[in-house]
């Protein structure tokens, strides 16, 4: 149904003012231009909507080969999941994520940052980002347990130092690489593993929430993720820093 | 008559426009060597010549570069796959001597 959003699988309360509700509005229910399949082996368009800027579309469920064969992977209601953790603990560092369906095809429409670039992009990186944001998204990486967080899947601001985390999908959640994340690993290089009260609040405010998205998940490996979610974050209470690897 | 693979690679601008960066061709009789056909001064470019990619097809440790042929090749659609960054699967294509 064109502009459904995946929260009433989540029941995530939201104010019903602010910025994120309003781009979470033009996203589910804004005129859309025009749409675009990006050239590439992902399946990826590229969603004009009118007057609102750009969103990234990607398909819910979808075949994708793997080293393990063929799997049945929704790469949107992981990349939705990896919003709701977000915007639980209030990082904002997973760009506003909803669900819609796209020339008869459901998916996840996230919104195009067209004010970052891939880290990759950018020659040291690690000197260019805000730090209090980096240990956010170090807290984050650690939480979901990030398999892939290479330079490609996060863009910055250069101008603020701001941190967006993408590519939620089968790759950052499951497979068993230790590739794990370059954001963690810069957050400890640069001692910033001790958490403030700040950010303890917020991984209490996810424990408080956590077990509901796990009852409201539909799919097993939803709760797997939630449930590893859930150990980690009693771990970051318990030690508040994030444990060396 | 000469095959050669490669894969294609591009970025998106400030305005969600798709732009080639690079074309990544090899040989069949030259296995081993990756040629990059791009701005050589381009980040991303220079990113994967200095510190390579992942092998995601295999999940072995360690990184692949130019170097590594058909490996390096099959696994630039999994290293960049997040629409900022895309690259195509390998495909297919002849020359004539």
């Amino acid at each position: 149904m064109e502009g459904q959003s995946f929260e009433k699988q989540y029941e995530i309360p939201k104010s019903e003012t602010g910025p994120k509700f309003d781009i979470e509005s033009v996203l589910e229910r804004g005129e859309i231009e025009t749409v675009e399949r990006l050239k590439g082996h992902s399946f990826i368009k590229v969603v004009r909507i009118k007057d609102d800027g750009e969103g990234l579309f990607k398909p819910g469920e979808r075949i994708e080969t793997t080293m393990h064969g063929e799997i049945d992977e929704n790469r949107a209601a992981l990349e939705f999941l990896a919003y709701t953790v977000d915007k639980i603990l209030e990082f904002g560092l997973v760009p506003t994520t909803v669900q819609r369906e796209i020339q008869a095809q459901k998916g996840a429409l996230q919104t195009f940052v067209s004010t970052a670039v891939p880290a990759t992009k950018l020659k040291n990186w690690s000197e260019r980002v805000d730090l209090a944001n980096l240990k956010q998204a170090a807290v984050f990486d650690y939480l979901i347990n990030a398999q892939d967080r290479t330079t490609n899947n996060f863009l910055i601001d250069d101008v603020t130092g701001k941190i967006w985390l993408i590519d939620h999908d089968y790759y950052m959640f499951f497979e068993d690489y230790k590739f794990s994340s370059r954001i963690v690993n810069e957050a400890r290089r640069k001692k910033l593993a001790a958490l403030s009260s700040e950010i303890l609040t917020a991984v209490t405010r996810l424990t408080e929430s956590v077990d509901a998205l796990i009852v409201e998940a539909d799919e097993g490996y939803l709760k797997q993720i939630l449930e590893g979610i859930k150990k980690r974050a009693k771990i970051l209470l318990k030690t508040e820093e994030i444990p060396m690897a | 008559m000469i095959l050669y693979y490669f894969v294609d690679l591009y970025e998106l601008d400030k305005d969600a426009k798709q732009r080639k960066i690079a074309t990544f061709k090899m040989q069949e009789d030259e296995p081993g060597r990756v040629e990059i056909n791009g701005d050589e001064n381009h980040p991303v470019l220079k990113s994967i010549e200095g510190e390579g990619i992942f092998d995601y097809k295999n999940a072995r440790p360690g990184k692949l570069y130019p170097h590594d042929g058909m490996n390096f090749l099959e696994n630039l659609k999994y290293y960049f796959r997040s629409g900022y960054l895309l690259a195509t699967d390998v495909q297919r294509a002849t020359i004539n001597n």
